[in-house]
């Protein structure tokens, strides 16, 4: 049987505030900039052609300081050989359907 | 993500000055607000960078700001989170990060050149946010395609690294597959997950990102 004191204790234990570990304004708005910077980042649709390749390159170069290099998919240089890869700033490097 | 971390951190460390900072310490009195001064500037921050989310960004600072008190204490740390972003904005403003990709692969038969559009070409040049300059650690050139090194390499690779190989055991399998996710979305849980764990205060945890994101 439990005495006074340890009643009060036991009480005292449970009522308690809990202090649990929990996220905090800086956890919050770290994940609110992941998921805005992956939204800028995500893999490109299914290309439909050259035009489509190139846009998405261009908004690639723009964000390219917040890129997520895992998780785009490598399209390749599959057209440029050798040392005639000095291709213009608005020429696409994807060889998918160019 | 370095410039968001870098402006939450100073502002917190404004108001609580434990830490050296990164660029920025304003003046303002303790009982400014830490919580509404590191999400104003993490606000700030993202919609200069991202104008695109900015409505989004906005109405989040809003809703999060309603869960605050209102009175002097929030309206200075509002005030004070956006003078930060904004003087860490503008000292990052020319950094280099956002250049064109100067980037032209070169190359001749077995010399190898990564195949994936190229990510980083900015970093050879940018001003680091960390390092004295961006060659300080910079990796040595690869082995040459005549040395036993490049030949080991090569066939540990196909040995391990093969689809049905029977030499990688499920943990480097396990570790592969941890390697193949990059960027924020897979390491930002790790910082997230040890300032929770470890119950940081709010400095600290601003401290704990900022600190990470200024591996560079």
């Amino acid at each position: 049987m439990l005495l006074k004191g340890e009643w009060i204790l036991l009480t005292l234990l449970l009522t308690a505030p809990m202090s649990s570990a929990a996220a905090n304004v800086v956890t919050d708005w770290d994940t609110k900039a992941v998921g805005i910077v992956q939204a800028g980042t995500a893999p490109p649709p299914p290309l439909a052609g050259c035009g489509k390749s190139r846009d998405f390159e261009k908004m690639a170069m723009e964000r390219a300081r917040y890129r997520n290099e895992g998780h785009i998919r490598s399209m390749a240089y599959g057209r440029a050989p050798g040392d005639e890869w000095q291709r213009n700033d608005d020429q696409s490097t994807f060889s998918a359907a160019c | 993500m370095a410039i968001l971390h870098s402006a939450m951190f100073d502002a917190v460390n404004s108001i609580e000055p434990r830490y050296k900072p990164y660029k920025v310490r304003l003046p303002v009195t303790p009982d400014t607000s830490k919580e509404a001064a590191a999400a104003a500037a993490a606000a700030a921050v993202l919609i200069k960078l991202f104008p695109d989310a900015a409505a989004d960004v906005q109405s989040t600072l809003t809703t999060y700001l309603t869960t605050l008190p209102d009175g002097d204490a929030k309206s200075k740390g509002v005030k004070l989170g956006q003078e930060v972003a904004a003087k860490i904005l503008e000292a990052r403003d020319q950094d280099g990060a956002a250049a064109a990709d100067a980037y032209r692969p070169k190359t001749r038969p077995g010399v190898y050149i990564p195949t994936p559009i190229t990510y980083g070409w900015a970093l050879a040049t940018m001003t680091p946010f960390a390092l004295a300059s961006p060659s300080q650690f910079r990796a040595k050139p690869p082995p040459s395609l005549k040395s036993a090194e490049w030949a080991r390499d090569y066939n540990e690779i196909k040995e391990i690294g093969s689809k049905n190989s029977t030499k990688r055991n499920a943990r480097q399998t396990e570790d592969a597959r941890f390697w193949l996710v990059g960027g924020p979305l897979a390491y930002d849980q790790l910082p997230r997950q040890i300032v929770i764990a470890k119950n940081m205060d709010l400095l600290d945890s601003a401290r704990s990102f900022r600190s990470r994101r200024r591996t560079r």
